[in-house]
């Protein structure tokens, strides 16, 4: 039943997903058609499509299970959503205007063009891709879970592989244009199973209300229901919140697939005003604690003491199989879709900004097939990432942040400061990697800075590095960039 | 993709741009404060209370930066 329920779920929405693609696949003719909507997306649309990075794995399944383990560290949820709209405000729509103003689209062609330089847009898109593979990696963990539960003798490696696999099948027989449906199947569908879920939960944990749910919690493990948590030997304390919350709201829209959105929108009013409604949405969090936290009273073990499975666990224990039925194949849709976007953003950026830059003379036809190819790889990629992998989703969601958040310096400063090269951008990149993957750096720098999240402090000597360098340099020095 | 334009000004930061760290202020600047109250309103913890409302706080804030924007604008 749980099997069946899934396949339905997954099976009815790629069906919907095929039909609704096939309708409109008639209106893109290029790649600005088809990467960007034309540039004419409304207010509504373009909240449906950032509202759906807020249900996402990392959330439901990630945030949930994170309450459980560890407790009041799950509030940064809280902190993502609202102060990304807050720089979102000021940054998306400069954004926009730039990139309306000189047709690009992708995030590699803006650093191309504002750094005046061809290997740089080479550079930016490889570290783009090292980011997304990562936020892949999120999605495969995910549909990993779900594959397990559904087949329960299936080993781990096995179950990645077939996640990955159903992953590369969604992305070829769905494609990015039908990802707008079922981005909104699996929003609402999310919706409906969070609020359902939420209804009950009290009683099913044998408490009167939501609210009495969080006195017993508060008053049976008062260490939960504040900083530094359940575990204080990890130090997920105030200091790691402010510094991972900081670091989170200054990458969201350096993504490289949300930094496109941002060209995608119709008007920068339109952006201005998703920034003023986004934030409202991630009060739903609520809900996603609530429900880690029930599962604490009732003292439901993950499998494995693995974080990520704690909902699936907890809604096998306590409720009817339908209702895991539903959740799980309501998740297999969350990890499906983003991860297809992610996946066809990877492939688009590694066509037009790593293999046409290099290799000036290939045709259209072929560099198709790299991007397709590329995507078959970089799936690969995150699969191997999975393998080796053991944290859980919110700390591979921070590393993924972490690594977006060194081209964060080179977004900021084309707004802010005017002498910034592309040698200097370059030079910060590779200071905030070291700092970040060099042991003998990281160690030091988790010295100086304890508690803190690494990626800001990599991202904070990515930044001194590219404003220092910009200014040294003095004014129309002859830049690195080959003739 | 057109030439990059070397006259072009970045635009950088506005007056009004200092409202945006308001957010910041509520839920990181007060996160320490918030987190060593004992008070539980309504038996929820203070500290995801505080998170909550610093997010109805943030649509506040954008929302009068957007009304301000719409103002300069029919001004201009």
């Amino acid at each position: 039943m749980i099997l069946a329920l899934i396949l339905l779920i997954v099976g009815g929405t790629v069906a919907g997903s095929m039909l609704y693609g096939r309708r409109k696949q008639k209106r893109a003719q290029n790649m600005e058609e088809w990467a960007l909507g034309g540039r004419k997306l409304g207010t509504l649309v373009f909240w449906f499509l950032n509202a759906g990075e807020i249900y996402t794995t990392f959330a439901v399944l990630g945030i949930s299970g994170f309450a459980w383990a560890y407790g009041a560290p799950a509030y940064l949820a809280f902190c993502s959503v609202s102060l990304s709209a807050a720089i979102g405000y000021w940054l998306t729509p400069l954004i926009h205007a730039y990139g309306r103003r000189h047709r690009l689209v992708t995030q590699a062609d803006f650093f191309a063009h504002r750094y005046n330089s061809r290997w740089l847009g080479v550079c930016i898109a490889a570290a783009g891709l090292i980011a997304l593979v990562v936020y892949v990696q999120i999605q495969v963990t995910a549909l990993t879970l779900v594959v397990r539960l559904a087949a329960p003798g299936v080993g781990q490696g096995a179950a990645a592989l077939v996640a990955v696999a159903l992953m590369l099948m969604f992305v070829f027989l769905a494609g990015l244009r039908s990802a707008a449906f079922a981005a909104g199947v699996k929003d609402i569908l999310m919706l409906v199973v969070v609020i359902a879920l939420a209804w009950t939960v009290a009683g099913v944990v044998g408490e009167t209300s939501v609210l009495d749910l969080f006195r017993t919690v508060g008053d049976r493990f008062p260490e939960a229901v504040r900083f530094p948590g359940l575990k204080p030997e990890l130090g997920l304390d105030v200091t790691w919140l402010v510094t991972s919350a900081l670091n989170v709201a200054l990458g969201t829209y350096v993504f490289p697939h949300m930094f496109q959105l941002c060209y995608s929108a119709d008007s920068g009013d339109t952006i201005r005003r998703n920034a003023v409604f986004q934030p409202i949405y991630s009060l739903s969090y609520f809900f996603i604690i609530l429900l880690g936290f029930a599962a604490l009273l009732a003292g439901t073990q993950a499998p494995g003491g693995d974080p990520n499975a704690l909902l699936l666990a907890f809604v096998g224990e306590r409720y009817p199989a339908w209702m895991l039925g539903v959740l799980a194949g309501t998740a297999s849709l969350l990890a499906l879709v983003p991860g297809s976007v992610l996946l066809l953003t990877c492939g688009a950026i590694f066509g037009r900004n790593i293999v046409r830059p290099l290799m000036p003379s290939i045709d259209d036809r072929t560099e198709l097939l790299a991007s397709r190819l590329a995507m078959v790889v970089f799936a690969a990629i995150a699969l191997y990432l999975t393998l080796g992998a053991s944290g859980s989703l919110v700390e591979i969601g921070l590393s993924a942040y972490a690594a977006i958040g060194m081209l964060a310096p080179g977004v900021y400063c084309a707004f802010l400061m005017r002498r910034v090269t592309a040698g200097a951008v370059l030079a910060g990149l590779v200071t905030g990697y070291a700092v970040m993957w060099v042991p003998a750096l990281s160690n030091l720098a988790a010295g100086w800075f304890p508690h803190w999240e690494a990626g800001l402090v990599a991202l904070l000597a990515n930044a001194a590095v590219t404003v220092g360098l910009s200014l040294a340099v003095p004014r129309k020095a002859p830049s690195l960039q080959p003739a | 993709m057109t030439d990059p334009d070397d006259t072009e000004t970045p635009p950088g930061l506005k007056k009004a741009d200092l409202l945006l760290l308001l957010p910041f202020v509520w839920q990181l600047g007060f996160a320490p404060w918030a987190n060593d109250v004992e008070w539980r309103p309504v038996g929820l913890p203070f500290g995801m209370v505080w998170q909550m409302a610093g997010i109805v706080f943030a649509t506040a804030v954008l929302a009068l930066r957007f009304m301000l924007d719409r103002k300069l604008e029919d001004a201009a």
